[in-house]
């Protein structure tokens, strides 16, 4: 068994430090540069380094939040002077349509009230001389008028606006709408009779017949039908608890109290509006 | 026979008076100024509004007729009055991009406007019935719908012709009964979205309205106008010059 021999090298004493160079024998000052302590040195670099990137992602992040708080003013300022601009209509001067005349002032305002007198005669001309009929056929409703005034206003029923149709397979076709326009009463008939057109039979299921006389039918127009064109009339009816609904295969339906003064008020010629 | 002592004194009062009427006479004559260029002008205008409405009156189509003045917005029908609605309030309004307004379409009071169409449209879903052959087979007829649940109209709504100008017609209050597809949403998000919307229809030029005249109605009388207004009306703003 080998004895454990201290390395002697290992064991020698530490040769002695080197001597420091010798002064050089002509002595100057030395220039030297104030340098600041070793431990200020060290640490002051590891105080600033150790919270910069929190801060850094902090201003970014105030940064895009500035950037977006300035883009959404800017938008909401752009929105704000974007749209429709409203001011009332009484600034509004239309130029003058006047075109130059070698005549006086005095001779043109004259022409000019001249011409006026002329136009407003042909509109005045316009509206019928006497009872005239308007129909609201949206709103069911029926008005006598004279002039500017009112002398009747009543509940109807006009167009129900639906479609029949023959058979699925094709046929004929009708909508039950009540014709918009200016008419006239072109018929007046008293306890008039109706002759049920093709469509009354087709909607009913019933086959269309062949002779006319199974076409009538007696009191369903009430006691006044006044025609004004294409088959079309306004007339009384058995059902006075659908006035004011849309029911009606295009004729206007008025209530019998009603439909005497629209008898007694509306000659044949009658101006008849419906709208 | 004792003369008539009121004779001198009558005489000189008849020729006083006729001196008086002749002085009166020329004077008035003097300050007859001539009608300055402003009323020639105006009467100049009265006159083409009149003729515009002849025009519309001469033919066959349905129209409607703004005044200014009167503050009435008229259904016509070959010059006679179907409808009048009271206006309640009248604005006209330009587009404006960044708090840039522009000018409205040339001569925009100088024509008839035609070519109309409702925004949002007016639907109206027809009922069709087929028939069997069979009486017994017919379906029933269906319960009829109350104008109002046939057509229900906005609050508020457009009619927009061709050429860029649009009638803003706006409910004085908001329609009580109203389906919730017509409904304005008054909550702050629903605001901003009409805001947007505004923005936006000005930006887009298929949305964009050259002009609108903005029409406060009462909340029947614009519904009732949403309802029945014929298709193809046409439309006549009557501005008259200031002054006339």
């Amino acid at each position: 068994m080998a004895a454990w021999v201290p390395d002697r090298r290992s064991l020698s004493p530490a040769p002695p430090p080197a001597q420091p160079p010798a002064p050089p024998r002509n002595p100057l000052p030395p220039i030297t540069t104030p340098v600041p302590p070793a431990r200020t040195l060290r640490r002051i670099p590891l105080r600033r380094e150790e919270p910069r990137p929190r801060r850094r992602v902090l201003g970014w992040l105030i940064a895009i939040l500035a950037v977006l708080i300035l883009a959404v003013g800017l938008a909401a300022v752009a929105l704000a002077g974007t749209g429709y601009a409203y001011r009332g209509l009484a600034g509004t001067t239309p130029p003058a349509p006047l075109k130059p005349s070698s005549v006086t002032p005095e001779k043109q305002m004259a022409q000019l009230r001249g011409e006026q007198k002329k136009l407003q005669t042909a509109l005045a001309k316009r509206i019928p001389p006497g009872t005239y009929v308007v129909i609201d056929q949206t709103h069911n409703r029926v008005y006598l008028k004279k002039g500017e005034e009112i002398t009747l206003e009543a509940v109807c029923s006009a167009g129900s606006g639906l479609v029949l149709r023959e058979s699925a397979a094709g046929g004929r076709k009708w909508v039950f709408d009540t014709p918009r326009g200016s008419f006239k009463v072109i018929q007046r008939r008293e306890n008039p009779v109706w002759k049920k057109p093709d469509w009354a039979f087709v909607e009913e299921g019933k086959p269309i017949p062949k002779n006319d006389s199974d076409r009538f039918e007696y009191g369903m127009l009430g006691e006044y039908a006044l025609s004004f064109g294409d088959g079309y009339m306004m007339h009384g009816t058995l059902y006075e608890r659908l006035l004011g609904r849309s029911v009606t295969h295009g004729c206007i339906r008025i209530g019998r109290d009603d439909l005497r003064v629209v008898w007694r008020e509306c000659p044949l010629g009658t101006r008849i509006f419906i709208y | 026979m004792p003369r008539d002592a009121s004779g001198p004194p009558r005489r000189a009062r008849c020729i006083a008076g006729v001196l008086l009427a002749l002085a009166l006479a020329a004077l008035a004559h003097a300050q007859k100024e001539p009608p300055a260029p402003a009323a020639l002008a105006a009467q100049a205008r009265e006159n083409q509004l009149l003729q515009f409405q002849l025009d519309l009156a001469s033919g066959k189509d349905f129209y409607l007729l703004l005044d200014a003045r009167s503050r009435s917005l008229r259904v016509m029908l070959q010059g006679v009055t179907l409808r009048d609605y009271q206006i309640r309030e009248l604005e006209m309004g330009v587009p404006r991009v960044l708090f840039r307004r522009t000018e409205p379409p040339a001569g925009w009071f100088d024509r008839i406007w035609s070519d109309p169409q409702l925004v949002p449209p007016r639907a109206r879903d027809r009922l069709e019935i087929v028939a069997t052959g069979d009486s017994t087979t017919m379906p029933e007829p269906p319960v009829p719908l109350t104008p109002e649940e046939a057509f229900p109209a906005p609050p508020n709504y457009r009619i927009r012709y061709a050429g860029g100008l649009a009638l803003d017609v706006r409910s004085e209050t908001p329609p009580a009964m109203l389906p919730d597809s017509l409904k304005e949403d008054t909550s702050l998000v629903g605001r901003l979205r009409a805001w947007v919307m505004e923005a936006r229809s000005v930006l887009i030029e298929d949305e964009r309205d050259l002009l609108r005249v903005r029409v406060v109605l009462r909340t029947e009388d614009a519904a009732a106008l949403y309802r029945s207004m014929p298709p193809g009306t046409k439309l006549l703003v009557l501005v008259h010059a200031a002054g006339s």
